[in-house]
């Protein structure tokens, strides 16, 4: 054998395949079998060789992989490589206010709270004229510029928009359906929902969108091209159909996200700190700038920038909580709360002084009005002042 | 012999794509970590090792003429780590074993255990992209010969639900995989039965 580390490392590549293949039960030729043996003849080889060629004991080995973490591997390694900064994840330093923040909203089935604990603060300000919830509104702009108003629009179809009829389902969704073949030069729409609203969009090779209040999807009405790319402002749940002879591709702010036959969660608002991707079920590769990186299930990555941090063990019941009527908190502090309930309700919040600390656990129905969710701040011991039905100012 | 995978990982190196290095320390870091205790039974150090040869890696221009090549440096480099951290150790081993009247191995050991390595490493590439409850079923399938009724006694799970689970790891696998020849078709056969 040369001395050339290449060509011991070609060979020893070379004979790892035959073994391989020798205890998959496949045949090998004469060649293989005089280079096999060849292999087995020096010193301390033939262990290796008879542990590897029984099945029970190769696998334990490479059951052994998973004591090494190579997900941690991959954060050191970058980290040292300087290809991201670690996004500092700012964490309220002052004490979480007990049970008081802990209040965990509870909703029963018939849209009333309940709270973990009582306590003797004095009845809650309320708007005079209470707000309801956000619902299923969104807008419709066509290529032509021309805006559709969908909550008031009949059940049926609407138009029909390049190759594709897009028509208000029975269930109140936006759907496109394909009816010719030919292809025509792309034509986009766009589906955009308003504060307080949210809505369900079928694409024209069939995939979904669940977009959440205050967000937009502008995506072509027929996929003819190489590749089928969309863009979201806001967020959106999307679960794409498999076609890998057409890539999905998401644009989100800085981040792009490909897909390959999956479902995951976008949130890009524009007043978030970062944009946050949660990959639900598949694979995705995520970019941002010069940065990228590839997802498994129950991952999430943020970013902003060429900057891409991941973040592992999320849950994916809390990211997809808005698309399932509820809020979802955890370790949450007041503002993140309040862009959140802003949103939906469409109300404007102000904060005189510092705004006050703690953290939320917890879950809030996104049924209820918004009086009752005011009701579970006060409990909270959050003070506010209501200016009118759309704006509330909160005080230290 | 090698999967397109880890072509497209020689090429994403080369162009300087993170993904790709990610992809190779997922499979690789617990593979390398393992051929280095090998060498330097202290896994803490061996870990540095490793993690150092992917650093050496991604730093020393990344253009390299084939999987082989790249591989070749991966446990090359990983190998002259342990033995930076071995150097008094390793001359006593072999002066013992003279005085013992065995001589030490003719071969480099670095070869036989880059042997070892590559083989697991092929299965754990396939394996450490599935899901749990997937990569379960495919251990008991795999090690054990179970059936799918078996397995589905053996776990607890419903039969429809493990024959699910064995359908999509066939649709990933070839899906990532794609038409390859060689070895990892061998492993989609035996998920086919």
């Amino acid at each position: 054998m040369e001395n050339n580390p290449n060509s011991n490392a070609e060979y020893s590549l070379y004979i790892s395949s035959l073994i391989h293949r020798l205890r998959e039960r496949e045949v090998l030729n004469e060649q293989e079998i005089k280079d096999l043996d060849e292999w087995r003849k020096p010193g301390g080889r033939e262990d290796v060789f008879q542990e590897l060629i029984d099945r029970k004991r190769f696998v334990a080995g490479v059951k052994e992989m998973n004591n090494y973490d190579g997900e941690d591997a991959v954060n050191t390694i970058f980290s040292r490589l300087g290809l991201r900064t670690p996004l500092q994840v700012r964490r309220m330093v002052s004490l979480k206010r007990g049970m008081a923040v802990a209040a965990v909203f509870l909703l029963a089935v018939a849209g009333v709270w309940l709270l973990t604990r009582r306590s003797s603060a004095p009845p809650p300000e309320v708007v005079r004229k209470d707000v309801g919830p956000g619902g299923n509104k969104a807008m419709l702009t066509l290529a032509n510029g021309t805006r559709i108003l969908l909550d008031t629009v009949q059940r049926g179809a609407i138009t029909s928009q390049g190759n594709s009829r897009v028509l208000k389902t029975d269930d109140g969704r936006l759907a496109y359906e394909p009816v010719t073949k030919k292809t025509t030069s792309l034509v986009y729409n766009t589906l955009s929902t308003p504060r307080g609203g949210q809505y369900q969009l079928t694409l024209p090779d069939g995939s979904r969108v669940w977009l959440n209040a205050a967000s937009s999807i502008t995506y072509p009405t027929a996929f003819t091209g190489d590749e089928r790319i969309v863009s979201i402002t806001g967020e959106a749940y999307i679960e794409v159909v498999h076609n890998k002879d057409q890539p999905f591709r998401v644009q989100a702010g800085d981040q792009l996200v490909e897909d390959i036959g999956t479902a995951f969660n976008i949130n890009a608002y524009s007043d978030e700190p970062v944009i946050k991707t949660t990959l639900v079920a598949g694979k995705v590769k995520v970019s941002s700038g010069t940065a990228t990186r590839v997802l498994s299930p129950g991952q999430q990555v943020q970013g902003k920038g060429s900057m891409l941090e991941m973040v592992a063990g999320v849950d994916v019941d809390q990211v997809l909580a808005w698309k399932n009527g509820a809020f979802s908190f955890r370790n949450a502090d007041l503002p993140t709360v309040m862009r959140q309930l802003a949103r939906w309700y469409d109300i404007e919040v102000e904060y005189t002084g510092p705004v006050p600390a703690g953290t939320f656990d917890g879950e809030i129905g996104r049924g209820l009005t918004l009086n009752q969710v005011l009701q579970g701040l006060a409990q909270a011991r959050i003070n506010y002042t209501i200016v009118n039905s759309h704006k509330i100012v909160i005080r230290p | 012999m090698y999967t397109s995978n880890e072509q497209e990982i020689l090429t994403g190196l080369s162009t300087g794509d993170q993904a790709a290095l990610q992809e190779l320390i997922g499979t690789y870091f617990p593979v390398l970590c393992r051929f280095a205790e090998r060498f330097l039974p202290d896994s803490s150090l061996a870990k540095d090792v490793v993690q150092e040869t992917f650093i050496k890696l991604w730093n020393g221009g990344r253009a390299f003429e084939s999987v082989g090549a790249l591989k070749g440096f991966l446990f090359v480099t990983t190998k002259n780590g342990c033995l930076n951290l071995n150097r008094g150790r390793e001359r006593q081993e072999n002066r013992h074993l003279e005085v013992a009247g065995r001589e030490p191995e003719a071969v480099d050991p670095i070869w036989t255990e880059m042997v070892r390595a590559e083989n697991i490493a092929l299965v754990y590439a396939v394996v450490r992209t599935l899901p749990r409850p997937a990569q379960e079923i495919f251990y008991l399938s795999y090690e054990e010969g179970m059936t799918v009724k078996e397995i589905a006694a053996h776990l607890d799970m419903k039969l429809k639900t493990v024959k699910n689970h064995k359908y999509k790891t066939l649709v990933h696998l070839r899906s990532k995989f794609g038409n390859q020849r060689g070895p990892l078709l061998v492993l989609l056969s035996i998920l086919l039965k």
